[in-house]
Parts: structure tokens; sequence; C-alpha cells
């Protein structure tokens, strides 16, 4: 608050103001030798102040107050009755048996729920009809490839959270991508994002803006796939 | 007449059952207010303003910094309860508690693709930008308690924000937030993803 608008707020030191702090008393100037010396001997004896940590506190009154917006029923998750997870190791060896090139696969979570191969492709179906309640179109770099991407891998991670997939992360991440081949309606030539998927049948490549699945083996670009985002 | 019926009525069977699964209820998002320059337009960033960030906070090796896109806006921090309330509604909303997340296999990934996905959705029906929702993820390693949270040497995720105090950790099932310069294992980043 400032209380005096015309003039610039300062802050005084003390000395600058002309005032002298009184002279230290021999006895105290003994005790502060004493504890000075005592400090510098045993170095450090208080550990140094830990940050204060902030907590967000989420408004969710106001959120109350917007819409809600309802979505398609989702297809019903299927879990993959695997007793193992699928290993990051066994991830990037997948990836090296479909390419001389593999790419770099960035991860928090060491190990991966695979998703079951037709629960895949009736979420992709699912997917496309988000478009128009949540009026998603493309638009370049605020909604463009790689939110498509992202998105396409946000709705997974929530509709297995809705499943009750408690093991992991599900194996679905995005990819960004040099195309040197046209692939499934997208030009050669340009940098671009698409979808992996670690199912039971392997590892898929999905084009999230028109769903159009692939096998690694076989999708054209898997030999300049620049980095996965697991 | 009667079999057709019957035929008719079987066809349309998996139709019905899939109308009568219930859809999906999910919390709209509110808009996120972004910073405007000293000419009133929306500020843009770029790599530079990442790369001073991390350089302003402590942060090395940026190498490991990726940015998808050139241009991205600025989020204003007032936006930010209103971002953490949709996250933990859109979470709800599949029968997730953010707050909980934690005591299974934690991915910090998952809640800032999701958290940017709904911002850009936001921010999209609002109007068209051309600029990125500056919505991120960052990967350390923990070497050193923040909070609640231990240095036990565990890979972690959160979210990385871009706002006008800079750069913004967010750990949505904590809710705790700090600047980057103020996160405690700033120096062992292992990725920066926007």
């Amino acid at each position: 608050m400032n209380q005096c608008p015309d003039r610039p707020v300062e802050t005084v030191r003390p000395a600058a103001a002309g005032r002298r702090s009184p002279p230290a008393r021999p006895a105290r100037r003994w005790a502060r030798g004493v504890i000075g010396g005592l400090l510098l001997a045993l170095g450090t004896p208080f550990p140094a102040a830990a940050a204060e940590i902030e907590y967000l506190v989420p408004d969710l009154a106001a959120l109350a107050r917007r819409p809600m917006t309802e979505l398609p029923a989702p297809p019903p998750w299927v879990a993959v009755a695997s007793p193992n997870l699928w290993k990051i190791e066994e991830v990037t060896a997948a990836f090296r048996q479909a390419t001389p090139r593999p790419p770099q696969i960035n991860y928090v979570r060491s190990a991966f729920v695979r998703l079951d191969y037709h629960w895949l492709v009736a979420y992709v179906d699912w997917f496309a009809h988000l478009r128009e309640p949540l009026k998603i179109h493309f638009s370049d770099e605020q909604f463009d490839c790689d939110k498509f991407s992202r998105c396409f891998t946000a709705f997974a991670d929530l509709l297995a959270k809705k499943g009750g997939e408690k093991r992991g992360s599900i194996a679905v991440g995005w990819a960004i991508v040099f195309n040197d081949q046209p692939f499934a309606g997208i030009a050669a030539g340009i940098s671009h994002s698409v979808v992996i998927v670690g199912t039971n049948e392997g590892l898929f490549v999905v084009e999230p803006q028109n769903g159009t699945i692939s096998a690694l083996r076989d999708y054209p670009n898997r030999d300049s796939l620049l980095a996965v985002y697991l | 007449m009667r079999p057709r019926l019957l035929i008719l009525l079987l066809a349309g069977l998996p139709l019905g059952a899939a109308a009568a699964r219930p859809g999906l209820q999910f919390p709209e998002f509110p808009a996120p207010v972004l910073v405007q320059d000293q000419f009133g337009t929306t500020k843009k960033i770029g790599l530079l303003y990442f790369l001073r960030g991390l350089h302003e906070s402590g942060v090395r090796g940026y190498e490991d910094l990726d940015l998808v896109d050139a241009e991205y806006a600025v989020l204003h921090s007032d936006s930010l309860p209103s971002l953490a309330a949709w996250l933990e509604v859109a979470c709800r909303s599949v029968g997730a508690n953010v707050r909980l997340a934690r005591q299974g296999p934690y991915d910090g990934m998952t809640y800032a693709r999701l958290l940017e996905v709904g911002a850009s959705l936001a921010a999209l029906r609002e109007r068209e930008l051309a600029l990125a929702i500056p919505i991120g993820v960052i990967i350390c390693q923990r070497r050193r308690a923040w909070g609640s949270l231990p240095g036990d040497g565990e890979r972690d995720a959160y979210i990385l924000i871009a706002t006008e105090r800079g750069l913004l950790i967010y750990d949505p099932p904590t809710r705790q937030l700090c600047a980057l310069s103020d996160y405690p294992n700033n120096s062992t980043v292992l990725k920066i993803q926007f």
C-alpha cells in the first residue's frame, strides 16, 4: 500500500538516517565473542531455514458454477490379464526390434500396463466422437498435432482410471517424428507428432487426428521417430 | 412379421446397450487468464524465455529441455486456483482422487498432460491465438525432500507452468507449489518438456 503517492517509497537504514546503535557494554561484547567463537568452532549448528512451502488452494466453488460437458459413453475398460507390467527395458527392446534408430524414451514410471488391442480400436473410435462436445479443431500452435496426441493420451489415462486400473501407468504416450514419408494423410518433410501405444499385440502408432492405426513395424516413419514421452 | 420384428429388435440391441451406457460428465475448463504485454496484446514467449528461466532457476543441462512449439503464451498466476480445481474435478469425474494418487504407482506426467490439454481446449474455445499454453512437465530425481515429498532418490514428475511469477512447479496430490528457483531438486532435473 503506497501511503504517500507523491514520493517514492524509500527504505532508510538507521545509519543512513544519522542514528547510531548504542555501544555494546563490555559484558555483552564478551558474551558475543564467546558465542561467535563457539559458532565458528562448531561450524553452523543450526540448519538453514527450509524454504516455506506454498500450497495452492483450488477454487472448487468457482468451478462448481460452471457447466459440465457431456461426453459420449466411453468403451468399457478391458484389463489385459498379464501378471507382469511392461518394463522400460522391454519397451526399448521393442523399438530396437522395429528400427535400427530407436527414439529417446522419456518416462517417469519404469513399467507400464499394456492395452488390450480391441479396447484400443474402440477407444480410437470414441476419441473421434469427442471433437464435437469438446469443440476440438486444429489450430496452429494452440491445438496442433502434439496437442492432439497429448489429448488422445490424456483421455486414455482418464479412462484407465475410470476402469479402475491401479497396476500402473498405461503404455500410451506421444512421440515427435520427422515425417520422412507421408502417413495417414500427413505430408512428408515436416515434423509431426503421433501416439505410441503398447498393446497385447505389440507396439502401435496412432494418428490421433483421423484415427489411423499402424503396427510400429509397418509405420513408414519408424526410423525417424525422435522422442517418445510415455 | 413376427420373426422379422424379432430380428430387427435383436439387431438394434447392441446400439441400445451402448446408448444405455452412461456418458462421461466432464467439467468445462475455465478459460485461463493470459498475461498481456505493455501494448495490451497477449504476451509471447519462446526458447529464450525458457533458457533464461532455467538459468536463473539454477537448472543445468539445457539439452534436456524439449519445446514442441515455437511460441507460447504466459499464464497469469491468478489462474492457478481454477486450473488446480479443474484437474481435481476432472479426475473425480472418472472416480479418481488426485489427493490420494501417490498412494499407488504415481505418474505426474499424466496430470501435466491432462491439465495442458484442458487449458488448451479452453483457450481454443475462447479465441484462436496461434500460441501454445505453457504447461509442461518436469522430471527430476528427488535427492532432497520438498515439503511432504521425501528425498529418496526416486524419479518423479511435476507440472511446470510459465507465469508472470516465472516458472512454477506444482504437485497436484500435495498441492505444493513453488518457483523452480526454490525447488530443492532443481539441480537434478532429468527432462523438461513443454
